[in-house]
Protein backbone atom coordinates (compact mmCIF):
# COMPACT_ATOMS: atom_id res chain seq x y z
CA UNK A 1 0.00 0.00 0.00
CA UNK A 2 1.34 3.18 -0.83
CA UNK A 3 -0.75 6.54 -0.33
CA UNK A 4 1.47 8.75 -2.02
CA UNK A 5 0.79 6.40 -5.02
CA UNK A 6 -2.96 7.27 -5.09
CA UNK A 7 -4.94 10.06 -5.27
CA UNK A 8 -6.79 8.77 -1.73
CA UNK A 9 -5.09 7.31 1.81
CA UNK A 10 -6.67 4.37 3.25
CA UNK A 11 -8.39 6.57 6.09
CA UNK A 12 -10.65 8.67 3.32
CA UNK A 13 -11.51 5.30 1.43
CA UNK A 14 -12.43 2.83 4.04
CA UNK A 15 -15.49 5.22 4.44
CA UNK A 16 -16.48 5.20 1.10
CA UNK A 17 -15.85 1.45 0.36
CA UNK A 18 -19.31 0.29 1.30
CA UNK A 19 -20.91 2.68 -0.81
CA UNK A 20 -18.35 1.79 -3.44
CA UNK A 21 -19.47 -1.62 -3.25
CA UNK A 22 -23.21 -0.82 -3.68
CA UNK A 23 -22.63 1.39 -6.80
CA UNK A 24 -23.97 4.66 -4.47
CA UNK A 25 -20.95 6.35 -5.08
CA UNK A 26 -21.01 9.42 -7.62
CA UNK A 27 -18.95 9.14 -10.32
CA UNK A 28 -16.07 11.38 -9.46
CA UNK A 29 -15.21 9.25 -6.32
CA UNK A 30 -15.33 6.35 -7.59
CA UNK A 31 -12.93 7.04 -9.65
CA UNK A 32 -10.56 8.53 -6.61
CA UNK A 33 -11.43 4.83 -5.12
CA UNK A 34 -10.94 2.64 -7.62
CA UNK A 35 -6.70 3.48 -8.00
CA UNK A 36 -7.01 3.13 -4.61
CA UNK A 37 -8.06 -0.34 -4.24
CA UNK A 38 -5.33 -1.59 -7.30
CA UNK A 39 -2.32 -0.48 -5.31
CA UNK A 40 -3.77 -1.00 -1.54
CA UNK A 41 -4.25 -4.97 -0.54
CA UNK A 42 -5.83 -4.13 2.59
CA UNK A 43 -8.92 -2.21 1.08
CA UNK A 44 -9.39 -5.03 -2.09
CA UNK A 45 -9.28 -7.32 0.71
CA UNK A 46 -11.72 -5.56 2.19
CA UNK A 47 -13.97 -4.93 -0.85
CA UNK A 48 -13.14 -8.86 -1.84
CA UNK A 49 -14.10 -9.93 2.04
CA UNK A 50 -17.56 -7.76 1.09
CA UNK A 51 -18.68 -9.12 -2.06
CA UNK A 52 -17.85 -12.93 -0.69
CA UNK A 53 -19.94 -12.53 2.18
CA UNK A 54 -22.71 -10.84 -0.22
CA UNK A 55 -22.28 -14.24 -2.76
CA UNK A 56 -22.75 -16.60 0.72
CA UNK A 57 -26.04 -14.34 1.61
CA UNK A 58 -27.21 -14.68 -1.76
CA UNK A 59 -26.72 -18.34 -2.17
CA UNK A 60 -28.05 -19.30 1.59
CA UNK A 61 -31.27 -17.15 1.00
CA UNK A 62 -31.73 -17.66 -2.59
CA UNK A 63 -34.15 -19.97 -2.08
CA UNK A 64 -37.36 -20.51 -4.06
CA UNK A 65 -40.97 -19.57 -2.44
CA UNK A 66 -43.03 -22.20 -1.47
CA UNK A 67 -44.92 -23.40 -4.23
CA UNK A 68 -48.42 -23.65 -2.76
CA UNK A 69 -47.75 -19.46 -1.54
CA UNK A 70 -50.36 -18.56 -3.84
CA UNK A 71 -52.95 -20.99 -2.93
CA UNK A 72 -52.53 -20.23 0.98
CA UNK A 73 -52.74 -16.33 0.30
CA UNK A 74 -55.70 -16.58 -2.47
CA UNK A 75 -57.78 -18.71 -0.06
CA UNK A 76 -56.93 -16.38 2.79
CA UNK A 77 -58.28 -13.33 0.69
CA UNK A 78 -61.03 -15.14 0.03
CA UNK A 79 -62.08 -15.80 3.40
CA UNK A 80 -60.97 -12.36 4.59
CA UNK A 81 -63.49 -11.18 1.85
CA UNK A 82 -66.10 -13.35 3.01
CA UNK A 83 -65.12 -12.70 6.57
CA UNK A 84 -65.40 -8.85 5.46
CA UNK A 85 -69.21 -9.15 4.02
CA UNK A 86 -70.19 -11.27 6.76
CA UNK A 87 -69.02 -8.06 8.84
CA UNK A 88 -70.58 -5.62 6.56
CA UNK A 89 -74.13 -7.82 6.77
CA UNK A 90 -74.07 -8.19 10.46
CA UNK A 91 -73.39 -3.91 10.88
CA UNK A 92 -76.72 -3.91 8.25
CA UNK A 93 -78.60 -5.64 10.21
CA UNK A 94 -77.33 -3.78 13.88
CA UNK A 95 -78.30 -0.63 12.15
CA UNK A 96 -81.42 -1.48 11.31
CA UNK A 97 -82.56 -2.75 14.33
CA UNK A 98 -81.25 -0.29 16.11
CA UNK A 99 -83.25 2.19 13.73
CA UNK A 100 -86.23 0.28 14.86
CA UNK A 101 -85.88 0.13 18.29
CA UNK A 102 -85.04 4.06 18.02
CA UNK A 103 -88.10 4.27 16.12
CA UNK A 104 -90.56 1.89 18.74
CA UNK A 105 -89.06 3.99 21.75
CA UNK A 106 -90.00 7.67 20.19
CA UNK A 107 -92.91 6.77 18.67
CA UNK A 108 -94.68 7.24 21.70
CA UNK A 109 -93.39 10.50 22.35
CA UNK A 110 -94.28 11.30 18.90
CA UNK A 111 -97.72 10.35 19.56
CA UNK A 112 -97.88 12.09 22.76
CA UNK A 113 -100.99 14.66 21.80
CA UNK A 114 -103.19 14.66 24.26
CA UNK A 115 -105.72 14.04 21.87
CA UNK A 116 -104.61 11.03 20.65
CA UNK A 117 -103.56 9.76 24.02
CA UNK A 118 -107.38 9.41 25.32
CA UNK A 119 -108.32 8.28 22.07
CA UNK A 120 -105.68 5.43 22.72
CA UNK A 121 -107.15 5.27 26.31
CA UNK A 122 -110.87 4.81 25.06
CA UNK A 123 -110.06 2.22 22.45
CA UNK A 124 -107.93 0.33 24.28
CA UNK A 125 -109.88 -0.40 28.01
CA UNK A 126 -113.91 -0.45 28.26
CA UNK A 127 -115.55 2.54 28.83
CA UNK A 128 -116.05 3.15 32.43
CA UNK A 129 -119.34 4.17 33.69
CA UNK A 130 -118.53 7.24 35.73
CA UNK A 131 -118.30 9.98 33.73
CA UNK A 132 -115.47 10.27 31.16
CA UNK A 133 -113.27 13.42 31.41
CA UNK A 134 -114.03 14.56 28.18
CA UNK A 135 -117.82 13.81 28.79
CA UNK A 136 -118.39 17.05 28.08
CA UNK A 137 -117.51 20.57 28.17
CA UNK A 138 -115.88 22.43 31.30
CA UNK A 139 -118.75 24.47 32.02
CA UNK A 140 -121.60 21.50 31.60
CA UNK A 141 -122.93 20.40 34.78
CA UNK A 142 -121.27 17.75 37.05
CA UNK A 143 -122.37 14.45 36.30
CA UNK A 144 -122.61 11.33 38.03
CA UNK A 145 -124.13 7.74 38.09
CA UNK A 146 -126.97 9.20 39.99
CA UNK A 147 -127.01 12.53 39.37
CA UNK A 148 -130.17 14.45 41.56
CA UNK A 149 -132.31 15.89 39.46
CA UNK A 150 -133.09 18.92 39.96
CA UNK A 151 -136.61 18.48 40.21
CA UNK A 152 -139.38 15.79 41.28
CA UNK A 153 -138.40 12.65 39.23
CA UNK A 154 -141.22 12.11 36.45
CA UNK A 155 -141.13 8.99 34.88
CA UNK A 156 -139.72 9.23 31.23
CA UNK A 157 -139.88 6.28 29.87
CA UNK A 158 -137.98 5.53 26.22
CA UNK A 159 -140.21 3.29 24.17
CA UNK A 160 -139.51 -0.26 23.87
CA UNK A 161 -138.41 -1.20 26.99
CA UNK A 162 -136.78 -4.49 25.80
CA UNK A 163 -135.89 -5.57 29.28
CA UNK A 164 -139.32 -7.60 28.93
CA UNK A 165 -139.02 -8.44 24.91
CA UNK A 166 -138.53 -11.84 24.87
CA UNK A 167 -135.83 -12.20 22.48
CA UNK A 168 -134.22 -9.86 24.61
CA UNK A 169 -134.78 -11.77 28.01
CA UNK A 170 -133.67 -15.06 25.56
CA UNK A 171 -130.63 -12.86 25.16
CA UNK A 172 -129.78 -12.61 28.77
CA UNK A 173 -130.15 -15.36 29.74
CA UNK A 174 -127.78 -16.55 27.48
CA UNK A 175 -124.07 -17.56 29.03
CA UNK A 176 -122.56 -14.88 26.86
CA UNK A 177 -120.90 -11.88 28.78
CA UNK A 178 -119.32 -10.09 26.04
CA UNK A 179 -120.30 -6.64 25.37
CA UNK A 180 -117.91 -4.62 23.02
CA UNK A 181 -116.95 -1.43 24.87
CA UNK A 182 -119.00 1.45 23.67
CA UNK A 183 -117.58 4.47 22.86
CA UNK A 184 -118.57 7.10 25.56
CA UNK A 185 -121.33 9.19 23.74
CA UNK A 186 -121.76 12.68 24.32
CA UNK A 187 -123.98 14.96 23.21
CA UNK A 188 -125.04 18.33 24.16
CA UNK A 189 -125.32 21.49 22.81
CA UNK A 190 -128.66 20.77 20.92
CA UNK A 191 -127.70 18.48 18.46
CA UNK A 192 -129.33 15.37 17.68
CA UNK A 193 -127.95 11.89 19.02
CA UNK A 194 -128.22 8.40 17.41
CA UNK A 195 -127.93 6.09 19.82
CA UNK A 196 -127.97 2.27 17.87
CA UNK A 197 -128.36 -0.74 20.27
CA UNK A 198 -127.54 -4.20 18.15
CA UNK A 199 -126.89 -7.47 18.22
CA UNK A 200 -123.41 -8.53 17.15
CA UNK A 201 -123.38 -10.24 14.01
CA UNK A 202 -120.83 -13.10 15.27
CA UNK A 203 -122.59 -14.11 18.01
CA UNK A 204 -119.35 -15.95 19.41
CA UNK A 205 -118.30 -14.89 22.83
CA UNK A 206 -114.43 -13.29 23.02
CA UNK A 207 -112.60 -14.91 25.92
CA UNK A 208 -110.44 -12.25 25.94
CA UNK A 209 -113.35 -9.88 26.64
CA UNK A 210 -115.17 -11.80 29.23
CA UNK A 211 -114.24 -9.24 31.67
CA UNK A 212 -115.60 -6.20 29.95
CA UNK A 213 -119.20 -5.46 32.14
CA UNK A 214 -122.31 -7.48 31.66
CA UNK A 215 -124.00 -5.12 30.68
CA UNK A 216 -125.35 -0.72 29.70
CA UNK A 217 -127.61 1.58 29.87
CA UNK A 218 -128.13 4.53 28.09
CA UNK A 219 -128.88 7.12 30.59
CA UNK A 220 -129.36 11.12 29.83
CA UNK A 221 -128.80 13.30 32.87
CA UNK A 222 -129.90 15.37 34.32
CA UNK A 223 -132.93 13.49 34.00
CA UNK A 224 -134.63 13.91 30.41
CA UNK A 225 -137.76 14.56 31.89
CA UNK A 226 -136.51 18.06 33.73
CA UNK A 227 -137.59 21.04 33.14
CA UNK A 228 -135.56 20.54 29.57
CA UNK A 229 -136.81 17.16 28.64
CA UNK A 230 -135.80 15.77 25.51
CA UNK A 231 -136.16 17.00 22.42
CA UNK A 232 -137.45 14.99 19.18
CA UNK A 233 -137.12 11.62 20.43
CA UNK A 234 -137.64 8.46 18.01
CA UNK A 235 -137.24 5.15 18.33
CA UNK A 236 -137.02 2.76 15.15
CA UNK A 237 -137.22 -0.98 15.90
CA UNK A 238 -135.71 -3.32 13.21
CA UNK A 239 -136.73 -7.46 13.61
CA UNK A 240 -135.48 -10.36 11.91
CA UNK A 241 -137.53 -12.92 9.72
CA UNK A 242 -138.06 -14.88 12.68
CA UNK A 243 -139.84 -11.43 14.26
CA UNK A 244 -136.67 -11.21 16.83
CA UNK A 245 -135.47 -7.65 17.41
CA UNK A 246 -131.90 -6.97 15.51
CA UNK A 247 -131.77 -3.46 15.98
CA UNK A 248 -133.05 -0.35 18.04
CA UNK A 249 -132.64 3.34 17.00
CA UNK A 250 -132.89 5.87 19.53
CA UNK A 251 -132.36 9.28 18.58
CA UNK A 252 -133.13 12.44 20.24
CA UNK A 253 -131.50 15.96 20.75
CA UNK A 254 -130.35 16.85 23.98
CA UNK A 255 -131.11 20.63 25.18
CA UNK A 256 -127.89 22.41 25.86
CA UNK A 257 -127.46 20.96 29.36
CA UNK A 258 -127.56 17.50 29.07
CA UNK A 259 -125.25 14.87 28.19
CA UNK A 260 -126.20 11.46 27.25
CA UNK A 261 -123.33 9.02 28.19
CA UNK A 262 -123.97 5.17 28.15
CA UNK A 263 -124.01 3.69 31.83
CA UNK A 264 -123.14 0.76 33.41
CA UNK A 265 -125.68 -1.37 35.17
CA UNK A 266 -128.23 -3.96 34.95
CA UNK A 267 -131.17 -2.18 36.93
CA UNK A 268 -134.36 -1.51 34.06
CA UNK A 269 -136.39 -1.43 36.04
CA UNK A 270 -139.53 0.60 34.81
CA UNK A 271 -139.52 2.65 37.92
CA UNK A 272 -136.14 3.83 36.94
CA UNK A 273 -135.97 7.70 37.60
CA UNK A 274 -134.31 8.22 34.95
CA UNK A 275 -135.30 7.08 31.02
CA UNK A 276 -133.10 4.26 30.48
CA UNK A 277 -132.78 1.48 27.75
CA UNK A 278 -131.73 -1.95 29.26
CA UNK A 279 -129.23 -3.49 26.85
CA UNK A 280 -128.45 -7.16 26.47
CA UNK A 281 -125.60 -8.16 27.21
CA UNK A 282 -124.24 -9.33 24.20
CA UNK A 283 -125.21 -6.51 22.25
CA UNK A 284 -123.38 -3.36 21.35
CA UNK A 285 -124.07 -0.10 21.54
CA UNK A 286 -123.01 3.01 18.74
CA UNK A 287 -123.65 6.49 19.39
CA UNK A 288 -122.93 9.16 17.35
CA UNK A 289 -123.68 12.82 17.04
CA UNK B 1 -39.53 -20.09 -8.99
CA UNK B 2 -38.85 -23.26 -9.64
CA UNK B 3 -40.59 -25.85 -11.04
CA UNK B 4 -44.05 -24.52 -9.69
CA UNK B 5 -46.94 -26.26 -10.40
CA UNK B 6 -49.25 -25.01 -13.16
CA UNK B 7 -52.17 -25.03 -10.96
CA UNK B 8 -51.03 -23.01 -7.86
CA UNK B 9 -48.48 -20.98 -9.79
CA UNK B 10 -50.24 -17.01 -10.29
CA UNK B 11 -50.27 -16.62 -14.36
CA UNK B 12 -47.65 -14.28 -16.19
CA UNK B 13 -49.61 -13.13 -18.91
CA UNK B 14 -49.65 -9.66 -17.31
CA UNK B 15 -46.17 -9.76 -15.31
CA UNK B 16 -44.23 -7.55 -18.69
CA UNK B 17 -44.91 -4.18 -19.80
CA UNK B 18 -47.60 -3.16 -17.25
CA UNK B 19 -46.06 -0.92 -14.74
CA UNK B 20 -47.26 -1.96 -11.07
CA UNK B 21 -48.98 1.84 -10.61
CA UNK B 22 -51.76 0.30 -13.56
CA UNK B 23 -51.48 -2.93 -11.93
CA UNK B 24 -52.96 -1.48 -8.23
CA UNK B 25 -56.08 -0.03 -9.52
CA UNK B 26 -56.75 -2.88 -11.92
CA UNK B 27 -56.88 -4.92 -8.89
CA UNK B 28 -58.59 -2.18 -6.47
CA UNK B 29 -61.77 -2.67 -9.16
CA UNK B 30 -61.53 -6.50 -8.42
CA UNK B 31 -59.05 -7.49 -11.51
CA UNK B 32 -58.04 -11.16 -10.25
CA UNK B 33 -55.50 -11.15 -13.24
CA UNK B 34 -53.99 -8.14 -11.81
CA UNK B 35 -53.65 -9.55 -8.23
CA UNK B 36 -52.13 -12.61 -9.77
CA UNK B 37 -49.71 -10.62 -11.41
CA UNK B 38 -48.86 -8.13 -8.89
CA UNK B 39 -48.37 -11.52 -6.40
CA UNK B 40 -46.28 -12.98 -9.24
CA UNK B 41 -43.98 -9.99 -9.62
CA UNK B 42 -43.31 -9.61 -6.02
CA UNK B 43 -44.25 -12.95 -3.95
CA UNK B 44 -40.34 -13.89 -4.32
CA UNK B 45 -38.69 -10.96 -2.76
CA UNK B 46 -41.16 -11.16 -0.19
CA UNK B 47 -40.19 -14.44 0.60
CA UNK B 48 -36.43 -13.71 0.76
CA UNK B 49 -36.94 -10.82 2.94
CA UNK B 50 -38.61 -12.39 5.03
CA UNK B 51 -36.40 -15.87 4.85
CA UNK B 52 -33.48 -13.49 5.75
CA UNK B 53 -34.97 -11.65 8.76
CA UNK B 54 -36.62 -14.93 10.44
CA UNK B 55 -34.31 -17.52 9.37
CA UNK B 56 -36.96 -20.17 10.01
CA UNK B 57 -38.66 -21.67 7.22
CA UNK B 58 -41.99 -22.47 8.47
CA UNK B 59 -41.87 -18.56 9.97
CA UNK B 60 -40.78 -16.90 6.80
CA UNK B 61 -43.66 -18.76 4.62
CA UNK B 62 -46.26 -17.57 7.31
CA UNK B 63 -44.55 -14.17 7.55
CA UNK B 64 -44.87 -14.12 4.00
CA UNK B 65 -48.53 -15.09 3.46
CA UNK B 66 -49.60 -12.33 5.89
CA UNK B 67 -47.36 -9.68 4.37
CA UNK B 68 -48.49 -10.06 0.93
CA UNK B 69 -52.20 -11.08 2.36
CA UNK B 70 -52.19 -7.70 4.01
CA UNK B 71 -50.65 -5.46 1.20
CA UNK B 72 -53.40 -6.94 -1.41
CA UNK B 73 -56.35 -6.64 0.96
CA UNK B 74 -54.97 -2.97 1.68
CA UNK B 75 -54.13 -1.68 -1.89
CA UNK B 76 -56.36 1.22 -1.58
CA UNK B 77 -54.07 2.42 0.83
CA UNK B 78 -50.90 1.89 -1.39
CA UNK B 79 -51.07 6.16 -2.43
CA UNK B 80 -48.11 5.83 -4.84
CA UNK B 81 -46.07 7.93 -2.97
CA UNK B 82 -43.45 5.09 -3.40
CA UNK B 83 -42.53 2.42 -5.18
CA UNK B 84 -44.99 -0.60 -5.34
CA UNK B 85 -41.93 -2.72 -3.75
CA UNK B 86 -40.70 -0.46 -1.33
CA UNK B 87 -44.50 -0.30 0.10
CA UNK B 88 -44.76 -3.99 -0.09
CA UNK B 89 -41.44 -4.57 1.78
CA UNK B 90 -42.49 -1.96 4.50
CA UNK B 91 -45.24 -3.99 5.35
CA UNK B 92 -43.17 -7.19 5.20
CA UNK B 93 -40.52 -5.53 7.54
CA UNK B 94 -43.40 -5.27 10.28
CA UNK B 95 -45.16 -8.71 9.75
CA UNK B 96 -41.27 -9.72 10.39
CA UNK B 97 -40.61 -7.42 13.38
CA UNK B 98 -44.09 -8.37 14.61
CA UNK B 99 -43.36 -12.09 15.23
CA UNK B 100 -39.90 -11.41 15.95
CA UNK B 101 -40.77 -9.59 18.51
CA UNK B 102 -43.37 -12.24 19.74
CA UNK B 103 -40.72 -15.41 19.04
CA UNK B 104 -38.92 -12.94 21.80
CA UNK B 105 -41.89 -13.56 24.82
CA UNK B 106 -41.14 -17.08 23.83
CA UNK B 107 -38.60 -20.08 24.32
CA UNK B 108 -36.21 -20.40 21.43
CA UNK B 109 -37.32 -22.90 18.92
CA UNK B 110 -34.62 -24.51 16.81
CA UNK B 111 -36.38 -23.90 13.43
CA UNK B 112 -35.99 -26.69 10.66
CA UNK B 113 -33.04 -26.43 8.50
CA UNK B 114 -33.61 -23.81 5.30
CA UNK B 115 -32.86 -26.49 2.46
CA UNK B 116 -34.36 -29.30 4.35
CA UNK B 117 -36.76 -29.73 1.29
CA UNK B 118 -34.28 -29.42 -1.61
CA UNK B 119 -32.28 -32.02 -1.42
CA UNK B 120 -30.37 -31.43 -4.91
CA UNK B 121 -28.81 -28.60 -2.88
CA UNK B 122 -27.77 -30.51 -0.18
CA UNK B 123 -24.44 -29.84 -0.67
CA UNK B 124 -25.31 -25.67 0.63
CA UNK B 125 -27.11 -26.78 3.67
CA UNK B 126 -23.83 -26.62 6.10
CA UNK B 127 -23.26 -22.91 3.94
CA UNK B 128 -27.20 -22.07 4.30
CA UNK B 129 -27.19 -23.15 8.12
CA UNK B 130 -23.83 -20.71 8.88
CA UNK B 131 -25.40 -17.95 7.13
CA UNK B 132 -28.55 -18.09 9.27
CA UNK B 133 -26.97 -18.42 12.41
CA UNK B 134 -25.09 -15.47 11.24
CA UNK B 135 -27.75 -13.20 10.05
CA UNK B 136 -30.11 -14.09 13.51
CA UNK B 137 -27.42 -13.20 15.52
CA UNK B 138 -27.91 -9.43 14.05
CA UNK B 139 -30.30 -7.03 15.13
CA UNK B 140 -33.14 -6.92 12.80
CA UNK B 141 -32.59 -3.73 11.12
CA UNK B 142 -29.12 -4.75 10.32
CA UNK B 143 -31.13 -7.99 8.79
CA UNK B 144 -32.83 -6.30 6.70
CA UNK B 145 -30.79 -3.85 5.27
CA UNK B 146 -28.32 -6.46 4.36
CA UNK B 147 -30.73 -8.79 2.68
CA UNK B 148 -32.80 -5.96 0.59
CA UNK B 149 -29.34 -4.77 -0.36
CA UNK B 150 -27.27 -8.27 -0.64
CA UNK B 151 -30.10 -10.34 -1.82
CA UNK B 152 -32.86 -7.95 -3.66
CA UNK B 153 -30.37 -5.47 -4.79
CA UNK B 154 -32.08 -2.83 -3.22
CA UNK B 155 -30.83 1.13 -3.64
CA UNK B 156 -30.24 3.13 -0.18
CA UNK B 157 -32.75 5.03 -1.29
CA UNK B 158 -35.10 2.38 -1.52
CA UNK B 159 -34.17 0.71 1.94
CA UNK B 160 -34.89 3.97 3.37
CA UNK B 161 -38.01 4.09 2.37
CA UNK B 162 -38.99 0.63 3.00
CA UNK B 163 -37.28 1.00 6.51
CA UNK B 164 -38.96 4.66 6.73
CA UNK B 165 -35.75 5.21 8.15
CA UNK B 166 -32.96 8.27 6.56
CA UNK B 167 -30.33 6.71 3.74
CA UNK B 168 -27.49 7.56 6.96
CA UNK B 169 -29.49 5.25 8.88
CA UNK B 170 -28.88 2.38 6.35
CA UNK B 171 -25.32 3.64 5.27
CA UNK B 172 -24.47 2.79 8.91
CA UNK B 173 -26.33 -0.43 9.05
CA UNK B 174 -25.47 -1.76 6.52
CA UNK B 175 -21.40 -1.00 7.50
CA UNK B 176 -22.44 -2.15 10.87
CA UNK B 177 -24.22 -5.27 9.67
CA UNK B 178 -21.67 -6.44 6.99
CA UNK B 179 -19.11 -6.61 9.59
CA UNK B 180 -20.94 -8.26 12.38
CA UNK B 181 -21.67 -10.93 9.61
CA UNK B 182 -18.45 -11.47 8.11
CA UNK B 183 -17.21 -11.82 12.31
CA UNK B 184 -19.93 -14.28 13.06
CA UNK B 185 -19.74 -16.08 9.50
CA UNK B 186 -16.25 -16.66 10.04
CA UNK B 187 -13.84 -14.68 7.69
CA UNK B 188 -11.81 -17.59 6.94
CA UNK B 189 -14.49 -19.29 5.37
CA UNK B 190 -15.07 -16.39 2.98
Amino acid sequence: MSEEATPLGCTRVEPLLDAYIDGELDAARAQLVAPHLMTCARCSEEVAACSAAANALRTALDLPPPEHLWTLVEAELRARRGRAWAWRLALVAAALAASVAIALVLAPARNADPRLASAAKVALKPQPVKQHPTAGPPQGPELGPEPSPPAPPKRTQLPGRHAHHPRVRKLHAGQRRYVKPAPMALARADQPVLVVVSEPADPQPQPSARELSASYKIAVSPDPAGPDGLESLNVAKQYGPNGDLQRLDISFTLPGNLVASPMEGKGHDEDSRKGSIDIPDNWTIACSR
Amino acid sequence: MGTAKADQSPPRTLDTGVADRELVPRCIGGDEEALRCLFARHHRYVWLLCNGMLAHRQDAEDAAQEALIRALKNLRRFRGDSTFRTWLHRIAVNVCLDLLRRRARTPEQPGPPLLEEHPSRAGDVSLALRVREALASLPPNYRAVLVMREVEGFSYAEIADALGCSTEDVKNWLHRGRRLFRERYGAQEI
